[in-house]
């Protein structure tokens, strides 16, 4: 069956349940996606999406048409990162675990080690980004969501976007080079 | 290449992946082979970010059914549901009665710690059987340092549904065995509730002026708290009260006093069975604005610090309300006041308010049902 996104929030308003879930379905893993991009923590990353799904049930009654049901829930996303990220400030710091750089995709035909290599080197160097240009760059690359909405999505002008989306591309270049060539060095002495 | 050109061009070629560049600047950069090298070198970084990143089917499954429970889920533990509609509907329609007096029906001044690590000495607790009113706000003045008002979860769950053959127009709510231990401030609360409701109140919301009785809190320099930041979390659950949504905050002058009016929204499909939840409300008291300090205008040197437990909003001209998280800070002021409001946003469904006022002005403060709001009334200076 087609996916009918507007009648699903139109039923989902309305309380229809299977709707909703339908709408929770379809949205989960750019939700979870979101999350994990933007706070670069499983285990936070878990409770920012559970946070945005409870936000989107209870509140999709104030969901207006005018506006696209998924900026509307990335923004929640958003948000709930953002609340998690500020959270998880005020609490100690936890032990890095292997769960944390643990490769996710794991029907990827890629060896192990360079999906590990990948996975880490895309997460450290998101998470080197101030989280305003961390935020942008998941909303674009992630999510392809466009200038405007994203400038919606964040409430800031979109020339602050595009300029924010630019610096955290090349910051992310700059990172990512910089730990490949670091990684080259160390395997290149380690073949001696 | 200078620093400046080299983020020019890179702002480009990020523009030219996004496809977010003119005819011209395309060309520009489509002719350049090292600024196409660029390219390519960035949009192998954007595709392994925009790689989506499935969780595991367990737990996806695990929290949309988490978060569909929400639709069904019983009344929060936060709210007293309230059974006679009936006599509270017959209440409304009489003329010239205001809303605040059904809060006396309902309403219940129960303080449970709202701040975990703050001195219990200032922490309100109290426990009543309240008559209705059908002349009466509940007008709660803040006291000389805070004001906290709470429901206590465990006996509003006993509480509810009331029994029909108790007196229509009283809600009891049992003191817990926490709340016991402020047995003093308990008795205080016991003599000056009642009375306050005995005597003739005000039409909240009209010009009728306040007497000067109701009007208990005045912000001098000795009722300064020096405290830590306000938080209404009482539970490691965001979401316990959660239950309302902020819906407008505005300022609506009057004759003799102003008034500061937190509007909610009930999420509950009953929502004349709820009440908004605790808050608090703190003279010239400290605040969060996430993890930014922010400084108040110059021209408050007097205000209150109001936290509300609910979730938070904003609104505009142009796109209407809109849920939201997070800091915003939002100023409210009108021609006709001199009260500033600020709004700071909702951080873990608390939202924080600033109201700045006059020095030594009076004010008070009380909820009302329907529609739920939070009122701080400030009297004039004369």
């Amino acid at each position: 069956m087609a996916f009918d996104e507007s009648q699903l929030v139109a039923s989902a308003q309305q309380g229809n349940r299977d709707a909703l879930e339908q709408l929770l379905e379809h949205y989960y893993d750019f939700v979870f996606s979101i999350c994990r991009r933007v706070i670069g923590n499983i285990d936070d990353a878990n409770e920012a999406t559970q946070e945005t799904l409870i936000s989107v049930v209870k509140h999709i009654a104030s969901f207006k048409s005018t506006a696209k049901f998924s900026t509307w829930v990335y923004r929640i996303a958003t948000n709930a990162s953002l609340d998690e990220i500020r959270k998880k400030s005020r609490r100690p710091t936890t032990e890095f675990t292997e769960e944390t750089v643990h490769p996710l995709d794991s029907k990827a035909t890629r060896s192990l080690e360079d999906s590990l290599i990948d996975t880490l080197d895309i997460d450290n160097a998101l998470q080197s980004l101030p989280e305003e240009f961390r935020i942008v760059l998941v909303l674009r690359d992630q999510l392809g969501t466009s200038y405007e909405e994203i400038s919606e999505i964040l409430e800031v002008p979109t020339g602050t976007v595009k300029s924010r989306i630019a610096r955290a591309r090349q910051k992310m270049k700059e990172e990512i080079l910089g730990n490949k060539n670091h990684i080259r060095t160390v395997k290149e002495v380690n073949d001696g | 290449m200078d620093d400046s050109r080299k983020h020019n061009d890179f702002e480009l070629i990020s523009a030219y992946i996004d496809g977010e560049v003119t005819d011209e600047e395309r060309a520009r950069i489509e002719s350049d082979s090292k600024l196409m090298n660029e390219v390519n070198q960035i949009l192998a970084i954007s595709k392994s970010v925009g790689k989506v990143v499935p969780n595991n089917s367990g737990t996806k499954a695990s929290q949309i059914q988490i978060a569909l429970d929400e639709m069904t889920v019983a009344l929060p533990d936060s709210v007293i549901p309230i059974e006679n509609a009936k006599s509270r509907r017959s209440f409304f329609i009489r003329p010239g009665r205001i809303l605040g007096a059904v809060a006396a029906a309902i309403l219940v001044i129960i303080a449970i710690p709202l701040f975990r690590d703050g001195d219990s000495s200032t922490t309100q607790i109290a426990s009543e059987t309240l008559k209705t009113s059908d002349t009466e706000p509940v007008a709660e003045s803040a006291p000389s340092e805070i004001r906290e008002q709470s429901i206590d979860n465990a006996d509003l769950a006993e509480s509810a549904p009331f029994d029909s053959s108790r007196d229509e127009e009283s809600i009891d709510i049992e003191e817990t065995t926490e709340n016991r231990a402020e047995s003093d401030f308990i008795e205080d609360n016991e003599i000056d509730v009642p009375e306050k409701l005995e005597e003739p109140q005000n039409e909240m919301l009209t010009d009728d002026k306040p007497s000067s009785t109701d009007l208990q809190a005045i912000t001098t320099p000795e009722e300064t708290i020096s405290r830590g930041p306000v938080n209404t979390y009482i539970s490691d659950n965001p979401n316990e009260y959660s239950s309302y949504l902020l819906q407008d905050v505005r300022i609506e002058p009057g004759d003799l006093f102003d008034s500061f009016i937190i509007e909610l929204e009930a999420t509950s499909d009953d929502p004349r069975s709820m009440i908004p939840g605790p808050y608090a409300i703190e003279i010239n008291g400290e605040f969060l604005v996430g993890e930014d300090s922010y400084v108040l205008p110059v021209e408050i040197s007097d205000y209150v610090v109001i936290n509300v437990a609910a979730r938070g909003g904003v609104w505009s001209d142009d796109a209407g309300y809109e849920p939201s998280w997070g800091s915003i800070t939002q100023t409210i002021t009108v021609d006709e006041s001199n009260l500033t409001g600020i709004y700071f946003g909702d951080f873990e469904a608390n939202l924080t308010f600033v109201l700045g006022m006059e020095p030594n002005s009076d004010f008070r403060s009380y909820q009302t049902m329907d529609p739920p709001r939070l009122i701080i009334e400030v009297d004039h200076n004369s």
